[in-house]
């Protein structure tokens, strides 16, 4: 198992290499010149060169990039050509947030999915399974933009049981965060009971099942202490890097609710040819992926005691 | 269990939701009425709101660093703690603000500004001619940003004495003040104590101090009670500025009482304020004036007769009648509050004449040559909408016409490079003569390159320093262009504000969306959430 994870490390690193290169060509091979985003109209050409030398933009592009990891290496991710700030701390700043929100959206989709999904599985091809299933089915295609403003509109406007935007502070939060983290994670929501019920069905078909029924065990007993333990494991995989998704997913969510994280920094940042802060936002995210793909599959050795890592 | 876990679930979340303040009771006076205030009784000391005022709009701040973008978002905020030497509170008109009086030489290119005594910054620390020889020599050297394009004439800043500034520029420009604005004083004691980012604590001399700023949700000032000026009774205690970018969940946020003001309510949207007895729209002309620039030195656009059969393929009235239900047909850049306004041209609109303009189109030797309108969606309204239209007459009369929609930057960046044919813009005419020389080269529009008479005439405005015959000179421009045309003038929006009946009322400067938030008067009585 130590020698999995110092592979594993090994890999994560080389693959953090990989996304720096991408994180550091992304922005100057598809986006032009920040120069004539940010400076006056009335700034002299002077005034122009200025501004590439000020930020090292006349330097060749591996001299940029050694200077970007240089930098990143001792912690200075450079500062944000909009704001003038350093990126590190306006990420740190927010991302605290997204991953609240994602983690809830996560918990109440996981807690509700699993359990509607098995109650699909279990009432296979009655009214029950049909609805769950159509429920399952407007979750994943109802647009997060749609389904936030009708929310925003009932919720707040017309009942005012739950504020339209915006973050709250200690725990007000919660209230805060009900209506963006359910439009969130109704997407994963959908995807756990589909994905949950057609694992249940298939474990249903193992000898054991039969077994367990000849035996004469509740149905409860059977669903809950043999079955659900072996369907779960791929669910595993799914429901890992759905936390991934949810955080990267979170843009639409987070300008409709005016919720402060990371992916209104990241729009803001690409639409406004913004590279240091672009490049500190494709490596959060891929440290970010690369931590949940490690985290799920040490989880999978305690779930599966078939599963060993050498 | 399924079934236990879903109703623990429910049962929690509506514990939760009924945490929430109960709805206001509707009062049954006067539903519909603008006019007319229906006020329930007072508030209770115990109320969160009370003395406060929340304005929601779409960008939050960029940066805390009021020398870095000449944008308004930031303007707005910026502009509540640090003043400059004048405050700019409508089109040309300056009163005096840190700087009590000035004098200027005979050839406009020494200033000397008298500075107003007993004024402290936030921090303390006393308001002298070093700090705006400081504040000048910072915004001169900004590396980037661009505020610093505005000083670029300014040669030498000195402190004649504690009290006393002199400036001197290289050219006359009767436009000085309008690029003095952009100069806010910051106080050099507090940026040499708080080191590279003195900034962020937003210590000036103005009206309002920085009580909390959390960037992306946030900023929160507070009275400056030692501030020189005065407050219009019954101002705010504590501003707060929150960026909410969806529109619909800003206008969400006013109905739910939870914010005060929006701006730039959509006129679909406004009788949903309307009907309320809590809210009201107030409505004031834009300075801005919504153009379709062209080219006009290059294919199609270099040709006179090409550019004059576009503007008479622009149905104005169809566009602000139908299509936005808002607004003013626009026939030149200025509008009639502006003192080099030709008045004879006033209302006059030019009519949609589709026989005409073919003809014109057929007369200027057009081969059918793509022309691209670039623009943004949401900078103005139905933007796109009009775009699209356009292009579909344009297309009907034999012309080759698409519509790019762009974000921003990528918009930015073409516009610079000169990569399109046409695009869709919002400009007001603060400054014609720099406008029309620096704004038409930098954006490429280039009118300069072909047409000498408009040159002459641009370079003999920026020269003028005598502000009459300036607004002459301007006003000769106008009708010249009015013959034919560089842009496309399409409309004057109208600027309609969300309230709610809190605000007693509200001042903008000028045609502009920055709120002079110390004259903003709370009505004590009116409902509060």
């Amino acid at each position: 198992m130590e020698k999995y994870i110092i592979r594993r490390i090994f890999i994560s690193v080389i693959v953090l290499f990989g996304a720096s290169i991408v994180a550091f060509l992304l922005p100057r091979l598809t986006s032009g010149d920040p120069v004539l985003i940010y400076m006056s109209e009335n700034a002299t050409p002077e005034m122009l060169e200025q501004a590439r030398e000020h930020w090292g933009l006349n330097d060749p592009y591996i001299l940029q990039y050694y200077t970007f990891i240089k930098k990143a290496l001792s912690g200075d991710m450079g500062r944000s050509l909009s704001t003038g700030r350093p990126t590190i701390q306006m990420v740190g700043e927010v991302f605290p947030n997204t991953l609240k929100l994602a983690v809830l959206a996560w918990t109440w989709a996981v807690l509700l999915g699993v359990p509607l999904g098995i109650l699909t599985a279990r009432k296979r091809n009655t009214l029950i399974d049909v609805l769950i299933r159509t429920f399952a089915m407007l979750g994943r295609g109802m647009p997060h933009f749609w389904l936030g403003i009708m929310m925003i509109f009932l919720f707040a406007s017309r009942l005012r049981w739950l504020p339209s935007s915006g973050l709250g502070e200690g725990i007000e939060q919660i209230k805060y965060l009900i209506m963006p983290s359910f439009v969130l994670g109704t997407g994963t929501l959908s995807l756990i009971i589909r994905m949950e019920r057609a694992e249940i069905l298939e474990v249903f078909q193992k000898e054991y099942i039969r077994t367990a029924r000849a035996k004469g065990l509740r149905n409860m007993t059977i669903t809950y202490r043999h079955a659900l333990k072996n369907a779960v494991i791929p669910l595993i995989t799914v429901m890992g890097l759905e936390i991934g998704a949810l955080m990267g997913g979170a843009i639409v969510t987070e300008t409709v609710f005016a919720y402060p994280g990371i992916g209104r920094l990241a729009v803001k940042a690409i639409y406004d040819h913004d590279y240091p802060m672009i490049q500190v936002l494709i490596l959060v995210f891929s440290l970010t992926y690369i931590l949940i793909n490690f985290v799920v599959d040490i989880i999978y050795v305690y779930v599966d005691p078939q599963i060993r890592y050498s | 269990m399924g079934k236990k876990i879903m109703s623990i679930v429910i049962a929690f979340m509506f514990t939760l939701a009924s945490c929430s303040p109960a709805a206001p009771q509707n009062n049954t006076e006067s539903q519909n009425s603008t006019e007319s205030k229906s006020i329930p009784e007072p508030q209770s000391s115990t109320d969160p709101r009370a003395g406060k005022v929340i304005w929601a709009t779409a960008q939050d701040l960029t940066s805390a660093d009021a020398y870095m973008w000449d944008v308004s978002g930031d303007i707005q905020i910026h502009c509540l703690a640090i003043e400059g030497l004048m405050e700019h509170i409508g089109w040309n008109e300056y009163i005096p603000a840190l700087a009590a009086s000035w004098d200027i030489s005979s050839d406009s290119l020494t200033y000397t500004f008298h500075l107003r005594e007993g004024v402290k910054f936030h921090s303390g620390d006393d308001f002298t001619a070093d700090d705006v020889v400081w504040s000048a020599q910072r915004l001169k050297n900004m590396p980037t940003g661009s505020v610093a394009g505005h000083l670029s004439t300014l040669e030498e800043v000195t402190a004649i004495d504690a009290k006393t500034v002199e400036m001197k520029f290289s050219q006359p420009n009767p436009m000085i003040f309008f690029d003095l604005s952009y100069l806010r004083i910051y106080s050099q004691a507090q940026a040499e104590r708080d080191g590279e980012n003195f900034y962020e604590e937003f210590v000036g001399t103005g009206p309002w101090k920085l009580q909390q700023w959390k960037p992306g949700e946030y900023i929160r000032f507070e009275k400056n009670t030692d501030w020189w000026g005065t407050f219009k009774e019954g101002c705010p205690d504590v501003i707060e500025h929150r960026p909410i970018p969806e529109e619909a969940t800003r206008l969400a946020a006013l109905l739910s009482e939870e914010i005060d003001i929006i701006p730039m309510v959509p006129v679909e949207s406004q009788s949903q304020l309307t009907d309320t007895d809590y809210l009201y729209t107030q409505g004031l002309s834009g300075i801005n004036c919504i153009d379709l620039v062209m080219k006009n030195d290059t294919v199609p656009f270099n040709n006179t007769k090409m550019r004059q059969a576009m503007d008479m393929l622009v149905p104005r009235e169809m566009i602000v009648n139908d299509l936005l239900g808002q607004g003013t047909p626009a026939n030149i850049w200025s509008q009639s509050f502006y003192a080099w306004f030709p008045q004879e041209l006033e209302g006059v609109i030019k009519p949609y004449d589709e026989e005409q303009a073919r003809q014109l189109i057929s007369e200027s030797g057009y081969n059918g040559e793509e022309i691209r309108i670039m623009t943004r969606k949401g900078k103005s309204e139905k933007d796109v909408e009009i775009c699209e239209l356009l292009a579909n007459i344009w297309n009907k009369v034999g012309l080759n016409v698409k519509v790019e929609v762009v974000a921003d930057a990528a918009f930015t960046e073409r516009r610079a490079s000169g990569d399109y044919e046409m695009y869709m813009t919002a400009w007001d005419i603060n400054s014609p003569g720099f406008y029309y020389r620096d704004k038409f080269k930098s954006h490429n529009i280039n009118r300069a390159a072909v047409d000498p008479k408009f040159e002459e005439m641009v370079s003999d405005i920026c020269n003028e320093m005598d502000i009459t015959k300036y607004n002459q000179k301007v006003m000769d421009l106008e009708r010249y262009l009015y013959e034919d045309p560089a842009c496309l003038h399409i409309y004057y929006p109208q600027l309609t504000w969300g309230l709610s009946k809190r605000i007693q009322s509200l001042e903008t400067v000028g045609g502009y969306l920055t709120l002079r938030m110390h004259n903003v008067v709370l009505d004590p009585t009116a409902r509060a959430k």
